[in-house]
């Protein structure tokens, strides 16, 4: 166990890893309530262009990556607010207009096939130091960023209408918020990968909601099962050389299924009201 | 307006309409709201009472016309905490959501906090005392979702007390609550107006309680269509018409 550390990708590893599981769950929480979760997949599509188009010119993919990520979120939601499609369409434009631009691209450039299944599925190893220092420094942003907005995150999402009516700039905290989650979501691809970010931005959330609790303790109910998890699969995919996305979301699904188990015995049938 | 002796204008209607595209959906409509009032809106389902209160909460804007809140056009109010607003989505809580009766009171202090500052032990007492107005105290940690939708009603008045307003406007917050449950809220809501001087705007399609409760009567079919005392109200042509078919059937 202790030679782990005495790899410098492990280290890399493990600080990203913890970094992104930090924030998944804070953005995850608004996310889930607010019936807004399949926002994480359409922008982890996006993000797979941003990947491609990296490759292809040859620059970071994580930079590219956040980049597309970033400026679809804004795109996706002056969509969504605009009216002229219906919100899921607009994810479901976004999703399959980036997938097929990915596909474009990397069939133009027949080549990077093995690093693409990295970004894909997420590895211990493609986490380049260069990388850590972007995804700790954002992923720290993110997470300030959502304690600061948290008051208002948290009435927004409850009662948006009483917000907007109580002062709070509900315009401008959406757009931060959307922001924020695409950068989660593309910070999240070298470690998590990019078909597997939206499974840790959802299930440790709503793992914690089935424990029927505080907002507060749900928060932290959703970090730990979060951290443990990413934890757990980046050790596991070291020792049984798996792929680190799936190792980390299978063991947040072991919880959820434990909890829900646990949930059912523990209590009576459910009651009404 | 009429012979109402109150003295300060807390809202006031200059002619205003409001449209959803062709659809006209608010016609000049120029009242005033005096500080003190209990004023009960009505009138039939889509006959604009929802949007004439979405208006006076500046979340739609007026096609034409002017709306001054304390005496400030509403474009440049400011002092929003000043309103409470309990929407019909009160009656509907997400039965999931994670946040017991404490947290949701708690949010009624946010927008007075304002950004990046966090809830500090007097927010925590106004919370308290909130929560004791409406007889709620004893259900501070169990979850909003678990409660009955009379115990939720009076949450959220917690919350609009917590904000310390000098309004609260109630958009008809009994469809879906039993007689019985109906009846305290109408006691609770007086004695936020008697005893704590909150006026008080509530649109209502129950023609027969709004009358008896209020202190102002706002009967808004497009149209303001009649605007007094509840009393002179009930006795008017307008009233016998409507009651005799009901107010929805007018719809």
């Amino acid at each position: 166990m202790l030679n782990l550390f005495q790899y410098g990708f492990m280290i890399r590893a493990l600080e990203v890893g913890l970094i992104i599981g930090a924030i998944a769950p804070l953005i995850g929480i608004f996310l889930v309530l607010r019936r807004y979760s399949l926002i994480a997949d359409t922008l982890s599509h996006v993000s797979l262009a941003g990947v491609a188009i990296g490759l292809l010119l040859g620059i970071n993919p994580l930079i590219t990556a956040i980049g597309a990520s970033v400026i679809s979120s804004v795109a996706i939601e002056k969509l969504r607010l605009s009216k002229k499609v219906y919100g899921e369409s607009a994810l479901s434009i976004f999703l399959s207009g980036s997938l097929a631009l990915a596909v474009v691209i990397i069939s133009l450039a027949h080549g990077f096939s093995v690093d693409l299944f990295n970004y894909l599925f997420g590895s211990i190893v493609t986490v380049k130091q260069s990388d850590v220092l972007i995804i700790l420094v954002t992923g720290i942003f993110v997470l300030l960023a959502i304690i600061a907005l948290y008051k208002e995150l948290v009435y927004i999402t409850f009662d948006e209408e009483a917000a907007k009516v109580g002062g709070i700039p509900t315009k401008t905290i959406n757009t931060i918020f959307i922001i924020l989650a695409a950068l989660t979501v593309a910070l999240a691809i070298p470690i998590v990968g990019i078909l597997l970010i939206s499974a840790l931005v959802v299930v440790p959330v709503v793992t914690a909601l089935q424990l029927k609790t505080s907002f507060l303790r749900t928060i932290v109910y959703a970090e730990v099962i979060s951290l443990f998890s990413v934890f757990t699969g980046i050790i596991a995919s070291f020792y049984l050389n798996l792929a680190a996305g799936g190792a980390i979301v299978l063991t947040s699904l072991m919880i959820f299924g434990i909890v829900l188990l646990l949930n059912r015995r523990g209590r009576p049938a459910k009651i009404n009201g | 307006m009429q012979q109402i002796n109150h003295t300060q204008n807390i809202i006031e209607f200059q002619d205003v309409s409001f449209s959803y595209g062709e659809e006209v959906v608010i016609k000049d409509i120029s009242m005033a709201i005096h500080k003190g009032d209990y004023l009960g809106v009505i009138g039939p389902n889509g006959g604009g009472k929802s949007t004439l209160l979405k208006l006076m909460l500046g979340l739609l804007t007026p096609t034409s016309g002017k709306i001054l809140l304390f005496g400030t056009e509403i474009e440049k109010f400011k002092d929003w905490p000043k309103f409470g607003y309990i929407s019909q989505k009160v009656t509907h809580v997400d039965p999931h959501f994670p946040m017991t009766v404490k947290e949701v009171v708690m949010m009624g202090r946010y927008p007075k906090l304002g950004l990046l500052r966090f809830p500090s032990n007097k927010d925590r007492e106004r919370v308290h005392t909130a929560l004791k107005q409406v007889e709620m105290w004893d259900f501070k940690d169990r979850l909003i979702g678990d409660l009955s939708g009379g115990q939720q009603q009076r949450v959220f008045i917690a919350r609009a007390l917590a904000g310390d307003p000098e309004i609260i406007v109630l958009d008809e917050p009994t469809v879906g609550v039993d007689v019985k449950t109906q009846k305290q809220f109408y006691s609770l809501l007086q004695k936020l107006n008697k005893e704590l001087d909150l006026t008080l705007v509530l649109a209502s399609h129950e023609l027969d309680i709004v009358g008896h409760e209020s202190t102002e009567i706002a009967y808004i079919n497009r149209t303001l269509v009649y605007y007094g005392f509840p009393k002179a109200f009930m006795q008017s042509e307008y009233f016998e018409k409507l009651s005799g078919k009901g107010v929805h059937s007018d719809a």
